[in-house]
């Protein structure tokens, strides 16, 4: 009879019988050895500006080029992407695409950089870290786009292989993380801070989700939890909700929730608050910490002007964090 | 329909056709020929563990 395995990529760590698959969908147990279901076979493809992801600070204007497969560790009651990632690989439609191809793809597409997102990176581990060593020899960059819930053995082998990263935090309190996604907090708070230690360019996205995670409240912690953890450069990103999968009763985040959030994380000390999926809000912009004006103008994914001349703000010479280059 | 639209339709059609025998020609689809399965990194056999 063939063994039970262990999976011990993330914190769920399941535990499978021969013929099961773990909690992502992506992994299985085949006769005792644990199998990606995933490997080389994406179901979305797509170039997109880096700015989509959302990354502001890693080449602005750049191409992206995107992939995903089916399958995630994590149960979002409002994800975006529910139908490729709340499904089995079989169920999708997916293109034959091993990592050769994909970066092969990428430079064809002139983009700077592969990102591995829509779904959950994570769960194609293997697949996004074979592709990202072939990316890195091609001069390409690798950017990730994750809820962060992996274990950190497994983090630490891929950051050297990953430039930036896009972390969402969802919520500052257990209870409601796990019911709002069905992770813990911890394991992706640990993540933030291995990532950063790691040399990985870590940007934030917190969905506010009215009735869930709105409270001027939750947005001070946050803050200060950034601050204190991860520095005050590091950009935080308040994302409009949008009523979603389970979430259609709640209605969108009103403007004014965001932009408590943006005056809270600004006066609380961060360098770098943004306001996304409200396209033409003034938090769309990178502003200097010094002189506080625009270094980079957006309206939604386009940039309409940048100010950052060898990473520094054209005005004042400050130096502006990020990957410019 | 103006002539310039009709020939708009018909032109978008027929790459149409174009693009899915394309897409059957090239293999693609979950029926096609598929980068093997990967073995997962990061696991344990498990067989000390109850259930």
């Amino acid at each position: 009879m063939a063994p039970m395995v262990e999976c011990e990529l993330c914190p769920r760590h399941c535990r499978l019988q021969n013929g099961q698959r773990g909690n992502c969908r992506a992994r299985m147990n085949i006769d005792g050895k644990l199998m990606s279901l995933v490997y080389g076979q994406p179901c979305a493809v797509h170039a997109d500006p880096i700015e989509k992801k959302p990354l502001f600070h890693v080449l602005p204007g750049s191409g992206s080029f995107s992939i995903a497969t089916a399958g995630c560790n994590g149960h979002c009651k409002y994800c975006q992407n529910w139908q490729i990632s709340q499904s089995n690989p079989e169920e999708t439609t997916n293109v034959d695409l091993p990592p050769d191809k994909v970066v092969a793809a990428a430079l064809n597409s002139r983009c700077h950089s592969i990102a591995y997102t829509y779904s959950e990176p994570i769960i194609f581990y293997e697949y996004m870290f074979d592709t990202a060593d072939i990316a890195h020899r091609q001069g390409l960059l690798n950017v990730m786009v994750s809820a962060g819930y992996i274990e950190q053995k497994p983090l630490v082998d891929l950051c050297p292989q990953i430039d930036a990263a896009n972390v969402d935090l969802k919520a500052m309190n257990d209870e409601t993380y796990v019911n709002l996604t069905t992770m813990h907090m911890k394991p992706v708070l640990d993540t933030l801070v291995t990532m950063k230690k790691n040399n990985v360019w870590v940007e934030i996205t917190n969905l506010i989700v009215p009735t869930w995670n709105d409270r001027d409240k939750d947005f001070r912690q946050l803050a200060r939890w950034v601050k204190d953890h991860l520095g005050a450069d590091t950009p935080v990103h308040f994302s409009r909700f949008w009523p979603m999968h389970q979430l259609l009763n709640l209605p969108a985040t009103p403007p004014e929730t965001l932009r408590r959030a943006w005056d809270i994380a600004k006066a609380e000390g961060l360098h770098f608050a943004y306001v996304g999926n409200v396209p033409g809000h003034p938090g769309n912009n990178t502003y200097c910490p010094k002189d506080h004006k625009p270094v980079i103008r957006r309206r939604g994914y386009r940039i309409l002007e940048n100010n950052i001349i060898d990473g520094k703000c054209k005005f004042c010479g400050t130096t502006i964090p990020g990957i410019w280059a | 329909m103006t002539r310039q639209n009709f020939l708009k339709t018909l032109g978008s059609f027929l790459l149409g056709i174009l693009g899915m025998s394309l897409r059957g020609l090239s293999g693609r689809g979950n029926d096609a020929a598929k980068t093997p399965l990967k073995e997962a990194r990061y696991y344990s056999k498990a067989d000390h563990l109850a259930g």
